[in-house]
């Protein structure tokens, strides 16, 4: 009884402070610290879904989005051109649109997750949770899971390949055998 | 006599004692940062019980400094940034089992040790962004380049002991370590997991983040408790990875005659004796000659490893 | 009180110094940085980590307002000392320990600061930008860099206060990102009064002595603490006039470094700066190689010196003259570390004994 006491305050703290710190990433006014305050209501939400007994998901939620938090810190602040980490700035726009829209989709879903006659459960959890999830997202389809990963890495680096303003010939020489390959920056390994 | 060999598993313990088990840990950082002090000042040949107490010494020194803001510093995230450091170390340390006790018995702790040592890239990058200060912040992007380099070899070798576990739970991992441990036959995940363990301690060759060819880097501006908070949450960290690396290659408690606790500390500490001499002998890794080597040198042995180890478990069961 | 009379006690035997060199005090450094060391203290990285600011050297009205913008960046307690020649260090350091202690003085030396603020010149700024100006200080305008992407510009002065810095040399560098575009070179911090005949004089064993020094802030910088220690005991050997010591010291230095694979990887490709332009100036064969190149050739020099034997040295005020065509473009660290190889310290002395 105590544990569920407990479990549904720290349910409580833990949404309310996902929200204010979602609203804090437009109030502040600098971008290192609206990039932490999602960081933050990220983490909050891993948190609830640890409390639901998803280890597996809310431990790798965490994990990713204190990681991506950390980058795109860097990436906002490199392509934010006017400073905005000491500027007080308004780095909202269309608010009126965006203010209506938010609020209705809230009301939208709140109301759905309130109103909709979720089933009673039937039976207990299965003793591993993350087993049996593993199972029932991919279960028959491990070896499509397997094939796909290795060609959505292959597409990522590809597309950077493809972005990237220097090319192999740029780098080797027209016949491909220029050592060392001229770059602005050479790595560790002499490539 | 507790020979833990593959027998027991692991048992949870109430949360109070976290209190005596970070104290454990804070010993055993004070350990380590003493170790480390000590074999620098033999250098200059001072007295043993001025080397045994020069840790003591230095943070008296730091309690008694004042701390220091600088023009138009981000304060709030700074002095977090720097404090932070402490319990992310303790947070990873919970999942740690201490011979038969753990302070939280995660079915993923594994994974929780992993999302922990993530948080050091959001805290160093957040100390090296709040001073307003050019060395600081060059410091900071320093060490989000060298963690690029570093974390996704640590990852892959984290991955490792599971897949011959078949679990992610620490304690099993621990204990299907049954006669053979798991450095034995994973020697290169060993390998690339301490070199993630000193890079993420900002450590040694590693330790770009607050080297002096920045003035101090990070450092360049903390005093006081905020920087006596930074480096000692950088020994505990170290602390946090070579325990770790206990339960998931080096057998956990399992030894002869002394109990599982005595030697997952004896452990901890021998591994910890090596990382100070890496810290001493090898010479600071730059992020730009590094990343290019951990990416195209570390990342597919750790992955080549990987696929031994997955072949083996399957040809196991 | 007792609990904190012990607390500055423990605090005080282990103070960190921020060791300013200047020119003409070579001697006078090295001999602080030894008693330093041998007291169990600390050298400092930057004024936030200093305890007590320590000037060697003879009066320098040059370095007045550097010297006042270091001390206010250092927290308290702090204590300031001059140490005129090498003979005065213990003394020096005695006082500073002891003032260290005083806890009376720091408290009221606290009180008097209150919060820093930055003069603020506003005489020469339009007024239009105040709102583009938070806390005083303008917004960093935008500029690419090498690899085309659009940078701040931040202007940094390097030195005159700084570890591991030649003496008297202020490189004020534009920077883009972390990479410096520009360079300008000053020199600063000649002394007004007396200087110390020694270093003037400049033996067999205070010539290589600089190299080492050279040598001991190279590996400094590349952060490889078990080469330092070799370096400084190199150092410290040929300035105590201990000839063949200094030598073993040196073979062992040489051979650590040349078996050192991670350190030549490290500090391979760094520091090259065979740019176009510089091949015709008068300093090309100075700066020959990457910096680990030119590492091994100052330990050579070093062991040169000690044997009797001259060596090509080149020309002095051809090197600082062409110091901001070879150091534009480089990332701050390789700058750092490009500098420390070049052995500026050397070449500064050469040319105030060529002025003397």
């Amino acid at each position: 009884m105590v544990a569920d006491v407990i479990v549904g305050v720290l349910f409580w703290l833990l949404g309310i402070l996902t929200v204010l710190a979602g609203i804090a990433v437009f109030v502040v006014d600098s971008m290192a610290r609206a990039t932490y305050a999602l960081a933050v209501s990220f983490v909050a939400v891993g948190a609830i879904v640890l409390l639901l007994h998803q280890d597996y998901i809310g431990v790798v939620t965490i994990l990713m989005m204190v990681m991506e938090m950390a980058v795109m810190a860097v990436y906002m602040v490199m392509y934010m051109g006017m400073n905005p980490a000491l500027m007080p700035m308004s780095m909202v726009h269309s608010k009126r649109a965006a203010l209506v829209t938010a609020v209705a989709s809230f009301v939208l879903l709140g109301s759905g997750a309130l109103l909709v006659p979720w089933p009673a459960r039937k039976g207990a959890p299965p003793a591993d949770v993350t087993a049996a999830l593993g199972e029932a997202l991919m279960g028959s389809k491990m070896l499509v899971m397997v094939v796909i990963s290795p060609v959505m890495v292959a597409t990522i680096v590809a597309g950077v390949v493809l972005a990237a303003g220097r090319g192999r010939y740029d780098r080797l020489g027209d016949d491909l055998r220029r050592k060392p390959a001229d770059d602005p920056q050479p790595g560790g390994v002499g490539r | 006599m507790s020979d833990l060999a593959g027998t027991d598993a692991v048992v949870a313990v109430a949360g109070y004692w976290a209190v005596p088990a970070a104290a454990l840990v804070g010993a055993l950082a004070f350990l380590t940062a003493s170790l480390h002090a000590m074999s620098g000042s033999a250098v200059s040949g001072r007295g043993r019980l001025a080397a045994a107490t020069v840790l003591v010494r230095e943070v008296a020194r730091l309690l008694r400094q004042r701390r220091r803001r600088t023009v138009a510093a981000d304060v709030l995230l700074w002095r977090f940034a720097t404090a932070g450091l402490v319990p992310l170390a303790l947070l990873k340390v919970t999942v740690i089992p201490f011979g038969r006790w753990t302070l939280f018995d995660s079915p993923v702790g594994v994974v929780w040790f992993n999302a922990m040592d993530v948080g050091v890239w959001a805290l160093v990058w957040l100390a090296g962004w709040g001073p307003n200060a050019v060395h600081s912040l060059v410091g900071g992007y320093r060490f989000l380049a060298q963690a690029v380099g570093y974390e996704l070899p640590l990852m892959f070798a984290l991955v490792a002991p599971p897949i011959a576990a078949g679990s992610l739970r620490v304690g099993e991992v621990s204990a299907a370590q049954d006669g053979l441990w798991f450095v034995v036959w994973m020697p290169v995940a060993f390998g690339v997991y301490c070199v993630g363990v000193v890079a993420f301690s900002v450590w040694g060759p590693f330790s770009v983040a607050v080297g002096s060819d920045l003035a101090g880097g990070v450092l360049a501006e903390s005093s006081g408790v905020d920087r006596l908070l930074f480096l000692a949450g950088r020994y505990l960290l170290l602390v946090a990875g070579a325990g770790f690396a206990v339960p998931m290659f080096l057998g956990g408690g399992a030894g002869p005659i002394l109990a599982g606790w005595v030697w997952v500390l004896v452990k901890t500490m021998l591994l910890l004796a090596a990382f100070v001499a890496v810290g001493h002998r090898v010479p600071s890794l730059r992020p730009d000659k590094f990343v290019e080597a951990a990416w195209v040198v570390l990342l597919p042995l750790a992955v080549a490893q990987d696929m031994v180890v997955a072949v083996v478990a399957v040809g196991r069961t | 009180m007792g609990l904190s009379d012990l607390l500055s006690r423990a605090a005080a035997s282990r103070a960190h110094v921020l060791v300013v060199a200047t020119p003409r005090a070579f001697t006078t450094r090295v001999a602080l940085e030894r008693a330093l060391l041998g007291r169990g203290w600390v050298q400092a990285e930057s004024p936030a980590d200093a305890d007590v600011l320590a000037v060697c050297g003879h009066e320098h009205t040059a370095l007045t307002e550097e010297l006042e913008a270091v001390w206010d960046a250092m927290p308290g307690p702090r204590v300031r000392v001059d140490v005129a020649d090498p003979k005065a260090v213990p003394a020096v350091l005695d006082r500073a320990a002891e003032q260290l202690l005083a806890t009376d003085q720091h408290v009221h030396d606290a009180q008097r600061r209150g919060p820093v603020t930055r003069h603020m010149d506003h005489g020469d700024m339009d007024h239009g930008d105040m709102d583009m100006a938070p806390a005083g200080i303008p917004l960093a305008e935008g500029a690419e860099d090498r690899d085309g992407l659009e940078m701040d510009v931040l202007h940094l002065s390097l030195g005159p206060v700084l570890p591991h810095w030649p003496p008297g040399l202020v490189l004020h560098c534009t920077l883009h990102g972390d990479v410096a575009t520009e360079v300008q070179v000053e020199l600063v911090g000649e002394p007004t009064t007396g200087y110390d005949a020694a270093d003037t004089r400049d033996s067999v064993g205070v010539v290589a002595a600089r190299s080492c020094d050279a040598v001991v802030s190279v590996l400094a910088l590349a952060g490889w603490p078990v080469g330092e220690a070799v370096a400084r005991r190199a150092r410290d050997a040929c300035l105590d006039g201990n000839l063949r010591d200094a030598a073993q010291h040196l073979t062992r230095l040489r051979r650590r470094v040349v078996r050192s694979w991670l350190l030549r990887w490290m500090l391979r490709g760094i520091g090259r700066l065979d740019h176009a332009g510089v091949q015709e100036s008068g300093a090309a064969q100075q700066v020959a190689g990457d910096v680990y190149d030119r590492l091994v050739a100052l330990i050579d020099r070093a062991g040169q010196g000690l044997r009797g034997e001259a060596s090509a040295a080149g020309n002095s005020a051809d090197l600082v003259a062409a110091l901001p065509a070879l150091l534009a473009g480089s990332e701050l660290a390789s700058l750092r570390l490009a500098v420390a190889s070049l052995d500026l310290g050397s070449a500064l002395a050469r040319l105030e004994a060529a002025d003397v």
